[in-house]
């Protein structure tokens, strides 16, 4: 898990330029949007190419997307979960 | 009272000019790694930057640049400044990597909103608190006089008492900006006429 996590942080820093964000420096548990990262919509949308593309992972319904991409743990803890 | 430009800047071949003086210039660097030195030597402070497209880091680059210490939005209401800009090759440098998604089955949504030309003009009415009239015209060559008496079309009709003009092309390393700030004034210094454009564009 502490791996899919930092592999996590890497991906999201790099599919979403964070040019100044540090992976290292995203809390497991921070918000990713608004008051956390400051991540926005279109944001959200690299986040579900994120998961088909490193995990093959097809996010099922759209209104779950605030509670997946809450953190990284809720990612995490979501991909364990649908993982084939 | 009459329209007056009080700035202008320049962006090309790896140098940036304000006023017709040089601020910045970074040889044998892609578009990618000067835009990101400029990005650093200015101080610009927008994470947003390093997500947009290379369309719209050249015409934020240019447009903080040439606003930088101008106080606009102390002046003139936001909905009374505009921006009118054109270029001859569009969106398509973002259009051409988006299509290059598609067809490895991986297409970037951070891409794709890029591909119109007018998002450039959002970007920077965002970084700006800009509210008013914009327009992006496509053509072959910097059309000036069709651009300068549209906006002074526009002012005399009061639509805004302040515009950004201009041009910015991009395509790949090819890539040139010109952007001037035109504002209500009642000396004319340098009249917003075909003629001032003409000579500020030729002879940066």
């Amino acid at each position: 898990m502490t791996e899919l996590k930092e592999n996590l942080k890497r991906q999201i820093v790099e599919q979403l330029n964070l040019k100044d964000v540090k992976p290292e420096e995203i809390g497991d548990d921070q918000p990713l949007f608004v008051e956390g990262l400051g991540l926005d919509s279109i944001d959200a949308l690299e986040l579900i190419v994120l998961l088909q593309q490193h995990y093959g992972i097809r996010l099922a319904k759209a209104e779950d997307g605030p509670i997946v991409f809450r953190s990284v743990n809720t990612m995490a803890e979501y991909i364990e979960a649908n993982k084939k | 009272m009459h329209l007056a430009v009080t700035h202008y800047c320049r962006i090309s071949g790896n140098c940036i000019y304000k006023d017709g003086q040089q601020l910045f210039e970074a040889k044998d660097r892609t578009f990618d790694q000067f835009s990101e030195d400029a990005y650093r030597h200015f101080h610009l402070n927008y994470p947003k930057f390093h997500k947009m497209d290379n369309l719209s880091k050249l015409g934020l680059l240019a447009s903080d640049i040439l606003l930088k210490n101008n106080k606009l939005e102390h002046t003139i209401r936001p909905e009374q400044i505009g921006v009118i800009l054109s270029n001859q090759s569009s969106s398509l440098d973002t259009d051409v990597k988006y299509a290059g998604m598609v067809k490895s089955g991986v297409a970037s949504p951070a891409v794709f909103v890029y591909s119109l030309p007018n998002i450039v003009i959002g970007e920077i009415c965002i970084r700006n608190g800009i509210k008013g009239e914009n327009t992006f015209f496509i053509s072959d060559r910097y059309d000036i006089p069709s651009q300068v008496n549209y906006i002074n079309r526009l002012f005399e009709n009061e639509v805004f008492d302040a515009c950004i003009g201009g041009w910015l092309e991009l395509m790949g390393e090819r890539y040139e900006a010109f952007l001037y700030l035109a504002m209500k004034a009642e000396k004319q210094q340098l009249p917003h006429t075909v003629e001032t454009i003409k000579k500020l564009y030729q002879n940066l």
